[in-house]
């Protein structure tokens, strides 16, 4: 897991890093903040998890990686967000992490981040 | 016959116009980005607002979604660094317990604030930075 900053919020959340993950996704009472600011992309998605297949809406958010060493980076996320989520907060592959460059070092279990460019 | 193309110049492509035999309206395209969404596929869906706009220039709805579903920016924001929030993971680990159900905000190892209601914890993470200048680790729910 890896605090994340989701514009709105303003401060961080733990968000579970899963590449298997299609969308950034937040627990209920962190969407419904930011489902009274914004407008979805498009309703009634449907996502397949291990916990049943679920319906919500997708949104664009942009979310910042806050950094201990180096530089916080803000990607525009796409997030995934249902009232009848009931799992963690995921970081997700076609959400976000597609659009950085990053790494997992186990041993140390730090999480690295950069710009693809 | 060959035509010979300078290399800084372009060419439109103008794809052939839909004719009546063919099932394509905007709704099919809207039908296609919203079954590329559910299938988890983003480039999916790009390419069927991109293919839709080209068809049908000026749907509003066509150009809402490929401009919503345009690549999104990353950049690089300034900003503090976060301090070392591992006192704070060892926190979660220790002590987390008799919270269980709540959300918490933590910050250096220490218990900032706890509630059911995450919005009333953010308030008062809010407060914290903003009057005791301290910095707020992360908040997290405690399954």
């Amino acid at each position: 897991m890896i605090p994340v900053v989701p514009r709105l919020i303003e401060n961080p959340v733990m968000a579970v890093v899963d590449t298997a993950a299609p969308w950034c996704i937040f627990k209920p009472m962190i969407g419904g903040l930011i489902r009274a600011h914004l407008s979805p992309v498009d309703q009634n998605v449907k996502l397949s998890t291990r916990l049943g297949v679920i319906p919500g809406d997708l949104y664009r958010l942009p979310i910042t990686l806050p950094a201990e060493e180096g530089e916080n980076l803000e990607v525009e996320a796409t997030i995934f967000l249902s009232p009848e989520w009931r799992g963690e907060n995921f970081v997700g592959y076609l959400g976000l992490l597609q659009r950085i460059r990053f790494a997992v070092d186990p041993q140390s279990n730090l999480f690295y981040f950069g710009n693809l460019g | 016959m060959l035509r010979f193309m300078k290399s800084g110049a372009a060419q439109r492509l103008d794809l052939p116009a839909p004719d009546d035999s063919e099932s394509v309206t905007p709704e099919s395209f809207l039908a296609d980005i919203h079954a590329a969404l559910n299938a988890g596929s983003l480039a999916g869906a790009r390419e069927c607002a991109e293919r839709g706009l080209s068809y049908f220039p000026d749907h509003a709805e066509l150009q809402r979604l490929h401009w919503a579903l345009r690549p999104g920016e990353v950049r690089r924001v300034p900003g503090p660094r976060m301090p070392d929030p591992r006192p704070s993971y060892d926190w979660l680990r220790k002590s987390s317990a008799p919270f269980q159900g709540q959300w918490v905000a933590l910050g250096a190892g220490e218990l900032l604030a706890a509630s059911e209601d995450f919005q009333e914890v953010l308030e008062r993470a809010r407060e914290i930075q903003e009057k005791d200048r301290r910095h707020v680790d992360f908040i997290h729910f405690v399954e």
